[in-house]
């Protein structure tokens, strides 16, 4: 535990000292959070403190341009059938190949533009998750230690029931042999009191 | 050399310490054809009236070859100067504390300034100041020494005789130990009082001179003669109150009253008299002797007591070394118990038990195991006290001054002329008030400058603090300069134009940290940091000279793709700490509380939570005790909430500070109070608080972690386990309380800080400018 090339440092020494004072610190417990632990030859483990929960980051929806889309592709669809009042067999030399071409184009570049940003928003979700993860992660763990402190309380709290128990039992007993030796004594006083009959 | 000693009683006939120490000095000086002359007052001694002009003003030759210049004392105000030194006299030792004055602000002007006066004597001071290469100001509480400090500083070498006593706490003695070019020393011990008093910049211009002891003819020539008082211990010198004799004779009952058939005396020389409190026949005083029964007493005593609180340098001490006889001393006068530490030539005590219980063990020793003890004492006695050997030191110190870095490179010039004409510039992101990167660009720019470059320090962010020491950037200053250093951190905007900059380059990387220890608290930022790392791995290929401020970041910097980094360490010079600390400050710490202290901003790399936790075990062994975490934190940020709830819920409100960043002043406080400098911090490019708690003499116990070994090299005193706090904090106890370890911690951070002094640093920047300025040159 202890690293030094300081001359003159008995590390072994030390760590023997180490020892000594650490296990006065197991008996007498700590301040704070460890008084709650400090009891009578305690073993209970530290209670840990968990960090906060990190902030979450609120991302904004991405606007998928629905509308204008739609609007796009409608005209596109218009421009693609021709005028109606032109008999259908000539419609197609009164299609807007032009305008359909570039709405075609465009329309493509948004959902392309749209897809780049929605691909964006899952990598920062995915990295906004990864601290989040994290810190559950660590709930979880801290959780379980709070579990293994609440199992070694309740160990340690049957212990001391049973030796209350006991130091009850030991009272009792006491209680009635002080009783016992009172009356006795009150008896014994109360001879040493009476007159003497001979006398 | 000119050296003129200035002192406020000198004559052949004074009997007082420093006044005959001055007259050897003097003499030997002039012995070894220095122009000496000594600046004295008309008062013929420190038991004569102040006021009163004895002895005629002017000068004087002595026939040892030096000159005496005496100067007229004037009137004083008495009736003020009684009050303050009664105020003072009244102050229990245990109450003074260090860089807290003792008495109101006006009173210690008072006490400076109405002690003995001569006017004269300062105005000769300020006229001819720059006619001599030296003063030496000697003792330290007088008025003519402390103003005439201030006076002459540049050339001033203070030679205090210093005491732990209340006078040493005023702040004008503080001031003139801070203006003082040179201190010279007649211990170890009394540096150690300074240091404590003072502060670290005490140690880089001091040096222990110590005191010639003159070996009595008679000694060596006769056969001693038995002054007939059998086994014994003797005590030589005034036996007054001052000297503690009452704490001995005490002792000696206490032993005797154990030990009634021991046939072990005590036996008290020298003037004054003393209440044997019924020690007696066993204890004797045999009053003021000869020097020849002086010497027949030493060479036949079983070892010297000397109970004194109040040393600056023990004459009979090493007197009684010089005829191999140990030495009994009290534990808490730093003068003679230091000195006893490190020859191991006898004992130190400081309770009544003690010294009993010190009589009972000698009592006990043979006379082969105190002729070992006296051996000891005599070759340290030797060493230090031989006149030759003291001025030789004198010399040395003295010397002629060492004005410039260059003057400390050993060898030729490292930086070739040609390369001069050069102008190498800094750039980096911010320069901040106290921040270690920061401090090491104003050093690199000063000494780069001392070299004979012209350089200067370009900044994007100012702290207004700092705003004369650089310029803010431009693209134009950039390529203006003929070679840069690159200073390179996380997200910096001016990154992108040193990279466009063709001219010769060299990066200093000082780490940054790794982002995993921010994703819990601050995931925007470990973004950045994450980014910063990836973006230094691109600039490998654009800097041929790369360097790190340690090897760990050097290391880190070659598995990112740069051609053979070097090292450059971050300079730590105590004249940093040249600032009296903030006295309510210390004032307050001095509160008999032990200090835990770690400086260091507030960032989860840090652990200052680990340190919280630690410290509420800890309060189990000391329940007083105080954590210090000195360090700035960001606003709103969550691990320092996350810290703040930590102590709330540990319930550590009243034993947890956390002062944030604060002032130069507050921070040499803090160090100056601090009993363990204690770090768990798990990631650090290099750490100058770690060296700075070394500058202050703080024991340092850190986590084993990144660059921290290497900074506290063989000074490394570090815990390389952290799942059981509890024994962390039994071993920072340890550390904090036990003395012996204390020193030998400190002893070894004595050498460790001085890797990373300017005149250590100095030539690695001197190689990395040479290769900056060829490459210049060759390029223009």
């Amino acid at each position: 535990m202890i690293e030094t090339v300081i001359p003159k440092i008995n590390i072994d020494e030390l760590m023997q000292r180490v020892r000594v004072e650490a296990a006065k610190l197991r008996s007498g417990g700590g301040r704070g959070t460890h008084a709650v632990t400090r009891t009578r030859g305690s073993t209970l483990p530290a209670v840990r403190v968990l960090p906060p929960p990190p902030r979450s980051v609120l991302l904004k929806p991405v606007d998928a341009k629905r509308e204008r889309l739609d609007g796009m592709l409608r005209e596109a669809q218009a421009k693609s059938d021709g005028n109606s009042r032109v008999p259908k067999m000539f419609r197609r030399f009164f299609r807007k190949q032009g305008g359909y071409n570039r709405l075609l184009i465009d329309s493509v570049a948004l959902l392309g533009k749209t897809t780049a940003q929605l691909a964006k928003r899952v990598t920062e979700l995915t990295t906004s998750i990864e601290p989040q993860n994290r810190w559950l992660r660590a709930l979880a763990e801290y959780r379980q230690s709070d579990v293994n402190w609440m199992r070694a309380a309740t160990q340690e709290l049957t212990t001391l029931r049973e030796e209350v128990s006991e130091l009850r039992a030991q009272l009792e007993q006491l209680h009635e042999e002080l009783q016992t030796r009172g009356s006795s004594d009150a008896q014994r006083g109360i001879r040493a009191t009476q007159p003497d009959d001979s006398e | 050399m000119r050296i003129a000693i200035v002192i406020p009683w000198f004559g052949r006939e004074i009997k007082g310490g420093a006044e005959q120490q001055a007259w050897q000095i003097a003499a030997r000086l002039a012995q070894r054809k220095h122009e000496v002359e000594v600046l004295t007052t008309c008062c013929r001694s420190h038991q004569d009236d102040w006021e009163t002009n004895h002895l005629p003003a002017g000068h004087v030759v002595e026939p040892e070859g030096f000159g005496v210049r005496r100067f007229p004392v004037e009137e004083r105000d008495r009736q003020g100067f009684d009050r303050a030194c009664g105020n003072l006299l009244s102050m229990p030792v245990e109450a003074l504390v260090p860089g807290s004055s003792p008495v109101p602000a006006e009173e210690a002007e008072v006490f400076v300034d109405e002690l003995i006066k001569s006017a004269a004597l300062l105005d000769f001071l300020r006229a001819k100041k720059s006619d001599y290469d030296w003063f030496v100001l000697m003792p330290y509480l007088y008025g003519p020494v402390l103003r005439g400090t201030e006076i002459v500083a540049e050339r001033a070498a203070l030679q205090p005789c210093l005491h732990d006593e209340a006078y040493a706490y005023l702040p004008q003695v503080a001031d003139a130990f801070r203006r003082a070019k040179k201190i010279l020393f007649n211990s170890e011990g009394e540096r150690e009082l300074a240091l404590r008093l003072y502060g670290p910049t005490v140690w880089e211009k001091s040096a222990v001179v110590g005191e010639g002891v003159e070996p009595e003819p008679i000694a060596a020539a006769s056969e001693p003669v038995d002054p007939g008082y059998g086994r014994y211990v003797l005590y030589l010198g005034r036996k007054d109150a001052g000297k503690n004799v009452d704490l001995l004779v005490r002792a000696f009952s206490r032993f005797r009253a154990v030990r009634p058939n021991s046939d072990l005396r005590l036996v008290l020389a020298g003037h004054g008299a003393v209440d044997l409190d019924g020690a007696a026949p066993a204890a004797v005083d045999v009053g003021l002797v000869s020097e020849e029964h002086k010497q027949a007493l030493l060479l036949n005593c079983l070892a010297l007591a000397q109970p004194s609180r109040n040393e600056s340098f023990s004459r009979v001490m090493m007197e009684a070394w010089s005829v191999g006889k140990p030495v009994a001393v009290h534990s808490e006068c730093l003068a003679t118990a230091v000195a006893v530490q490190e020859c191991g030539g006898g004992w130190a005590a400081a309770s009544e038990g003690q010294w009993a219980a010190l009589f009972a063990q000698l009592d006990r020793l043979s006379q082969r195991e105190l002729a070992l003890l006296g051996e000891r004492g005599r070759e340290y006695a030797e060493l230090t006290s031989d006149w030759d050997k003291v001025m030789d030191r004198y010399e040395k110190i003295l010397g002629p001054p060492k004005s410039t870095l260059k003057s400390t490179l050993s060898g030729p010039p490292i930086v070739k002329t040609a390369s001069r004409a050069v102008t190498i510039n800094q750039f980096l992101p911010n320069l901040e008030y106290g921040d270690a990167i920061s401090n090491n660009a104003i050093w690199i720019r000063d000494t780069l400058r001392e070299f004979g470059f012209s350089s200067d320090i370009y900044v994007r962010y100012i702290d207004p603090r700092v705003e004369h020491e650089c310029r803010v950037f431009s693209p134009d200053a950039l390529h203006a300069s003929s070679a840069i250093i690159y200073h390179h951190s996380v997200g910096t905007e001016i990154t992108p134009h040193v990279l466009q900059y063709a001219g010769p380059k060299c990066l200093i990387y000082h780490n940054i940290t790794p982002p995993e220890f921010f994703e819990m608290y601050a995931p925007d930022y470990a973004k950045v940091l994450r980014a910063g790392r990836e973006e230094l791995r691109s600039l490998a290929s654009q800097f041929r000279i790369s360097y790190g401020a340690s090897a760990y970041n050097a290391h880190e910097l070659g598995d990112m793709g740069f051609a053979e980094p070097a090292v450059l360490p971050i300079c730590v010079s105590p004249e940093k700490w040249d600032v009296a600390p903030d006295p309510e400050l210390m004032q307050e710490l001095g509160d008999g509380r032990t200090n835990l202290l770690f400086v260091g901003r507030v960032a989860p790399n840090k652990r200052q939570d680990e340190l919280v936790e630690a410290f509420s075990h800890y309060l189990a062994l000391d329940p007083t005790a105080r954590l210090i975490l000195v360090g700035k934190a960001q606003e709103n940020d969550p691990y320092d909430e996350h810290l703040h709830a930590l102590i709330r819920t540990l319930r550590l409100e009243d034993s947890v500070v956390m002062p944030g960043s604060i002032p130069q002043e507050q921070l040499a406080a803090y160090y100056r109070s601090a009993h363990l400098f204690w770090s768990a911090s798990e990631h650090e490019g290099f750490c100058v608080p770690l060296i700075e708690a070394m500058w202050f003499d703080v024991p340092v116990l850190a986590f084993a972690s990144s660059a921290i070994p290497e900074t506290l090299g063989e000074a490394a005193f570090m815990y390389t386990e952290k799942q059981n706090l509890r024994d962390v904090a039994a071993l920072a106890h340890i550390v904090a309380t036990d003395g012996v370890l204390r020193r030998n911690i400190v002893r070894a951070q004595r050498n460790r800080r001085a890797a990373f002094l300017p005149r250590e640093v100095a030539p690695q920047l001197a190689l990395l400018a040479d290769k900056l300025g060829t490459l210049a040159t060759s390029q223009a």
